[in-house]
């Protein structure tokens, strides 16, 4: 009856769905391990299975595979939600990190710090203080055009993406060309074959942290599909929640960025579809974001570790298969959603 | 006299660069008598409505809710306190009915927690209240002008504020869904709500038993009782058009009251 009776099935379906994708996702590749053994080998981590494979096994699967794996699923989760988030906030169907610019900013953030010798924490900070600037400096460029246009904050997003792409070009010229320019090109494409288990902590802390901050603001984010002034007379303090919301989705993304480089598309195209089968709720946008956006994303990345000896970069694969499926759903969408 | 719900003193208040729209109001909203606020086009209306729900900053005056000064009430204590129903053509998103009815109970959450069968059971009271239970599935987009401005009107009654804010309630509306309307109005009205009100149809005053005031130039005359108050002088000055004011024979023994313009010879 209500929707989160509905929600319920709906969550648990999706989950136990993208749950056997990632068992799955370990018997692709050179060195491919069965489902089965997969399973046991993580029960055997909690001493529920017996131990009948080999080291080697084991290794493919807890240090190799496992946290690219894990990476695919927590990147897409973030791009997603925080694709969600910025358009839910700005209430514009169109936006999303790479379109407000976040990604490029974090890019350029994570490149500065690469040259600049930072360690892990430092290009993450980096990264989200660009991001921070990129998305501030479109608000900005948006609202003193006009307020209220949907397309204007998507010029506004193309043209800070374009600066801060130029920022980036600029230090790749700058770049040691052996060992720095290499790293910094790898961000630009977006992979995670560089993923290990230490980045994966280090990107799932401050994008754990994020979600649980959107999580305990999606009702309030639910309400502020109404509009600004109906939310605040409905009790939102429009305020508090904009700037937590843009704090958290631009952190998500720039931790999302300095683990894996620039991957497009996931947050513009996954919370579109997760709206066409959940309805425009954020309460029930923000899970199945995370749990359908991770799950493509890993999918994507099955599908370049499938494509051969040499490696298809992420970034083009998302490109190729959601550049065409988000016209799609655009043309489909005749909803009103915000 | 009943104690009043909501009084606003010395209120002032201007757009940047423009002409100050309140210039000194002041008035007392009173459970059970709704008051009917009219006033030309562009005098400002809608924006006393914005300064009580606190959506602008007045430059000075002061708003007590509840016998409490607006200022130190926080987000959610102030929804608590009033609710606002806006002009349903404002907004036309792809939310169920229900969905919207229970975002009225928003500043009733707990951190971290969404409704709860207490939470859904206070919207369907509301849908039911206005006869509208039958609609909760349905789309708000794909609702009538009049469904939808009833289903706002439920979400404020789920919002389980007392002093209700409506924005032109009966617009773009046809005559009997006014009338629908005007009677849910006057019944909560009935039941202790204290409803304030902007319109363009004087008549709707009478039609409410409420008290009327009227705006103009940043002042407010009234409240008054609107048989005191909406004269063919006052009227014709305040709209600057000749207006009638007749009775005819009504439902009611005493007849009903019309407003009507008069045109203008040539």
């Amino acid at each position: 009856m209500s929707n989160a009776a509905r929600l319920g099935p709906i969550l648990g379906l999706t989950s136990a769905g993208v749950l056997g994708l990632f068992v799955a996702s370990f018997a692709i590749g050179p060195y491919p391990i069965a489902p089965a053994v997969v399973a046991q080998v993580f029960l055997a981590q909690f001493d529920l299975a017996e131990r009948t494979w080999s080291e080697a096994v084991e290794m493919v699967v807890l240090d190799v595979r496992g946290p690219r794996i894990a990476g695919a699923l927590l990147v897409g989760a973030a791009l997603a939600c925080a694709g969600a988030t910025y358009q839910n906030l700005f209430r514009n169907p169109l936006v999303s990190p790479g379109v407000l610019g976040v990604s490029s900013g974090a890019g350029f953030g994570a490149a500065l710090g690469i040259i600049l010798g930072m360690p892990g924490a430092g290009i993450q900070g980096m990264a989200f203080i660009a991001g921070l600037a990129a998305v501030a400096a479109t608000v900005w460029l948006g609202r003193s055009f006009h307020r209220h246009a949907t397309l204007v904050l998507v010029v506004a997003g193309l043209v800070v993406s374009a600066f801060f792409q130029a920022l980036v070009s600029l230090l790749k010229i700058a770049a040691d060309p052996l060992n720095e320019l290499p790293s910094i090109t790898f961000w630009l494409l977006g992979g995670l074959n560089r993923v290990t288990a230490t980045t994966l902590l280090a990107a799932l802390v401050p994008i754990a942290l994020a979600g649980l901050v959107l999580h305990a603001l999606r009702w309030q984010v639910h309400a502020l599909a109404a509009g600004e002034d109906e939310a605040r007379s409905l009790g939102v303090n429009v305020p508090r929640v904009r700037l937590l919301l843009i704090l958290s989705a631009t952190l998500m993304t720039a931790a999302a960025v300095s683990l894996c480089g620039i991957v497009g598309w996931v947050g513009l195209l996954i919370p579109h579809i997760v709206r066409m089968i959940v309805g425009p709720g954020f309460a029930a946008v923000l899970p199945m974001s995370a749990l359908i956006g991770g799950g493509f994303l890993l999918g994507m990345d099955n599908l370049a570790r499938y494509s051969g000896t040499a490696e298809v970069p992420l970034g083009i694969l998302t490109a190729l298969v959601g550049a065409p499926f988000f016209a799609l759903v655009l043309a489909r969408t005749r909803r009103q959603w915000f | 006299m009943t104690t009043c719900s909501l009084r606003a003193e010395g209120l002032c208040f201007g757009y940047p660069g423009g002409p100050r729209l309140l210039d000194g109001v002041s008035f007392a909203l009173r459970p059970g008598v709704p008051l009917a606020l009219l006033g030309p086009n562009g005098t400002g209306k809608t924006t006393l409505l914005r300064c009580l729900l606190g959506l602008e900053r007045l430059s000075a005056g002061r708003i007590e809710v509840a016998g409490r000064d607006r200022a130190t009430l926080g987000s959610a204590a102030s929804a608590r306190a009033m609710a606002y129903v806006p002009q349903a053509t404002a907004s036309a998103f792809a939310f169920r009915a229900f969905d919207i009815v229970l975002m009225g109970r928003n500043p009733h959450l707990g951190f971290m927690t969404g409704p709860d069968a207490a939470d859904r059971h206070a919207a369907e009271v509301a849908m039911t209240r206005l006869a509208i239970a039958h609609l909760a599935e349905r789309t708000f987009d794909e609702l009538s002008g009049g469904e939808r401005q009833l289903v706002l009107v439920a979400r404020a009654l789920a919002q389980g504020s007392r002093i209700l804010v409506m924005d032109e309630p009966c617009a773009s509306l046809d005559i009997a869904n006014q009338m629908r309307i005007i009677a849910i109005i006057r019944s909560l009205a009935a039941e202790g709500y204290s409803i304030l009100l902007t319109t363009h149809l004087p008549d709707h005053a009478f039609l409410l038993a409420a008290e009327v005031a009227l705006l103009k130039d940043g002042r407010m005359d009234g409240p008054a009782p609107p048989a005191d108050l909406l004269t063919p002088a006052v009227l014709g000055a305040l709209y600057g058009t000749p207006i009638e004011v007749v009775r005819v024979p009504g439902g009611r023994a005493q007849g009903q009251v019309l407003c009507v313009p008069v045109m203008p010879a040539q």
